[in-house]
């Protein structure tokens, strides 16, 4: 860099120059009022010894030279000479050289190492700022001044020689975001706290990236409020979460066919049924209108049956569909009496090995949950019951299905049934992945039930029953300010 | 095909009863059966049926075979004895093989997967009314030739066993030690009250009220 260097070479040049005119003061006030030798030997030190502090190691040796030339010539006798008269003399003049020489040489070192040291760990504060995509920044509200790391700038999408303003800013801030945003930073800034969240950014090349911002709030003591942050890019732990979920519901959705797989004689039968009776009420009306007096009015019932037997076949179709084929839909406010019921009525064939008691609490709030997933949880958690009692003969086969409120603002559901039971081990052990108790089970029903009702902000576990056979029980959130 | 009998100079019709667990399946089966001029009465489970006194009409039995509770199969073994046997057309949504082995060889008319063919069903409760009016017209001179056999002494009926078994008048007064004069004026009193004509008679009379089968 040839400018560099030219600046460079003015620089110390100036400072030469700036050192020599200190020489020449002290060199003319001390020449005059006729001190001795030692003071402005001295006065030269100091100064030799600022100009290093300040300025670069050739300004300062050009000085140390000149500053021997002025002692020998002005203070040491013969005066007006580069002689040197007493051996004595000789020595302070050699002494001032060494002694300037190694002051000089003692602080440029000292300051390239700090220099070093400064610039290497500015390069680690970059680097790690490039390496965990965060960058920094500080924002003096009264002045409104914003000072940007270089990483703020390339997450902004900015070049360095743009002064950062708040105007800037939102020139990327999302449109969808800027309101959200506008009104978090004009909340901290009135209320002096520190501040965090998360939004969306538009490049110019239309790509989203989201960032989360955290921010510190400072008071100095005239008052001034200020605010020194970091800006970190989460987009690809957010692409990966995305992506997680997206796995997740995959999976679920396996779950969920086998588990209708399992189901598939029931669900037949829920089908077959009302299209039996829409057969059968067809060929009743045909012969009711076939007779020698048609019957009109029995003929108008057949049809009206057939029209509400279409109708359920139809609701039953329906309600496999949306099981199968879920779709991500926002939660809705669920009555989950009505979700057990619905649930009940797509396994009615398979319930039919054992008696179904329900005991469901006619007044619950209403809950804020995904149908579908719900109606996942309880499929499988009433399978499973169906399946654990596939081998007890020698006890009624109960499952029980409860609802009721619970403290702290749940509703609790709960899944009985008399089967074989769990030991405590299993009891750790049935709600992780691949871990199973049947010879044709995946193990993933009971971990992806435990994740949807985690998602849901409940809790999913299972107890011994008293008797015989396991009980699970799972919580769900009141939906807040709902009521059924 | 006539379906109607006269008892007591007043037509009855006979009876269908229906059982199945789902409403809809019921309405519609009452419906088709009784535009045929039948009687129908439907019953949501095994129990409810078991519970039900059956007129002494002809009838018959549709009958769901996956049904809450005592399924169908068990209903047909409860219902199998000569009391209480009624015949029964099996519909099912699935029927698998063994199911309907089983149910056939215990006595089912027929058979039927739903959706069914109307007809098909029709003809099946026809033939097993004709087949129930045969169990009933069997089931009232059972009983009729039990109450005669009630109006014997039980000398005389000591004395008819040995008859029908084939024994001469002189056997049967060793047998029983009286003189054959006795043995033959019982053995007439015996004839007389159980209406039969001829010792074969008496013996037909005895098969019918299943003495053989108890030897």
């Amino acid at each position: 860099m040839p400018r560099k260097r030219e600046h460079h070479f003015w620089r110390t040049a100036a400072e030469c120059v700036a050192g020599l005119i200190a020489l020449a003061l002290i060199t003319f006030v001390c020449f005059h009022a006729r001190i001795t030798v030692p003071t402005p030997t001295f006065l030269y030190l100091i100064v030799i010894v600022l100009l290093s502090l300040r300025g670069s190691f050739i300004s300062s040796a050009v000085v140390s030279f000149a500053a021997v030339g002025c002692l020998d010539y002005f203070f040491v006798r013969p005066l007006f000479s580069f002689e040197v008269g007493d051996p004595i003399d000789l020595v302070a003049v050699i002494a001032f050289l060494t002694t300037s020489a190694v002051i000089t040489q003692l602080v440029s070192r000292v300051r390239n190492l700090m220099q070093e040291k400064l610039e290497r760990s500015e390069t680690y504060l970059a680097e790690a700022q490039q390496l965990s995509h965060s960058g920094s920044f500080g924002w003096k509200v009264a002045t409104g001044e914003i000072s940007w790391s270089a990483e703020t700038f390339r997450i902004f999408k900015f070049d360095q020689t743009k002064k950062p303003t708040m105007g800037l800013i939102f020139q990327r801030i999302h449109p969808e975001d800027a309101a959200f945003v506008k009104r978090a930073v004009e909340t901290a800034t009135q209320e002096a706290k520190d501040f965090q969240f998360e939004h969306r950014l538009l490049l110019p090349d239309g790509s989203v990236k989201y960032i989360n911002v955290v921010a510190h709030a400072e008071t100095n003591n005239a008052g001034a409020l200020e605010f020194m942050g970091a800006v970190m890019d989460v987009t690809e732990r957010k692409r990966a979460e995305d992506s997680l979920h997206d796995a997740q519901a995959n999976l679920a959705r396996i779950a969920r066919l086998t588990t209708m797989g399992e189901l598939t004689a029931s669900i037949a039968h829920e089908v077959n049924q009302p299209l039996a009776a829409v057969v059968t009420n067809a060929n009743a009306c045909l012969r009711w209108l076939d007779r020698e007096s048609p019957d009109l009015d029995e003929a108008r019932d057949a049809i009206r049956r057939i029209i509400r037997d279409g109708n359920r076949g139809s609701e039953v179709i329906a309600r496999i569909r949306a099981i199968l084929n879920k779709e991500t839909k926002p939660k809705e406010w669920l009555d989950i009496n009505a979700v057990v019921r619905e649930t009940i009525a797509l396994t009615r064939v398979y319930l039919r090995d054992a008696s179904l008691q329900t005991d469901l609490s006619p007044v619950l709030p209403v809950v804020l949950a995904d149908r579908v997933e719900l109606q996942q949880v309880l499929l499988n958690l009433m399978v499973n019951a169906i399946d654990a009692m596939k081998t007890v003969t020698d006890r009624p086969r109960v499952l029980r299905l409860q609802t009721e409120s619970s403290d702290g603002g749940f509703i609790l559901v709960v899944v009985q049934d008399s089967g074989i039971g769990l030991d405590q081990n299993q009891m750790d052990q049935i709600f992780e992945v691949f871990y199973t108790t049947k010879p044709q089970g995946m193990g993933m029903g009971l971990s992806i039930s435990r994740s949807i009702i985690d998602s849901h902000g409940g809790r999913l576990w299972a107890e011994a029953n008293d008797g015989s056979g396991a009980i699970f029980k799972f919580t769900l959130p009141v939906a807040e300010g709902g009521a059924a | 095909m006539k379906s109607s009998v006269k008892t007591a100079g007043k037509i009855v019709k006979p009876i269908v009863f229906v059982v199945d667990d789902d409403s809809s399946v019921r309405e519609a089966l009452s419906s088709l059966i009784r535009s045929i001029d039948l009687s129908v009465e439907t019953f949501s489970s095994a129990r409810e049926f078991l519970q039900h006194k059956r007129p002494d009409i002809p009838a018959c039995l549709v009958l769901d075979v996956r049904l809450p509770g005592l399924s169908g199969l068990d209903l047909q073994r409860e219902l199998a004895t000569p009391k209480n046997d009624i015949p029964i057309i099996f519909i099912t949504g699935h029927g698998d093989v063994p199911m309907t082995v089983r149910a056939m060889k215990a006595g089912a008319v027929e058979f039927l997967t739903k959706p069914f063919r109307d007809q098909e069903l029709l003809d099946a409760i026809q033939q097993a009314i004709e087949r129930d009016r045969e169990l009933l017209k069997r089931r009232s001179e059972t009983a009729m030739l039990n109450a005669l056999y009630q109006t014997l002494t039980p000398r005389e009926r000591e004395v008819m066993g040995l008859v029908v078994r084939g024994l001469l008048n002189k056997q049967i007064a060793g047998e029983l030690g009286t003189s054959e004069i006795t043995v033959k004026i019982q053995r007439g009193q015996a004839m007389k009250k159980m209406k039969a004509q001829s010792v074969p008679g008496l013996v037909r009379i005895s098969e019918k009220l299943g003495h053989f089968n108890q030897s």
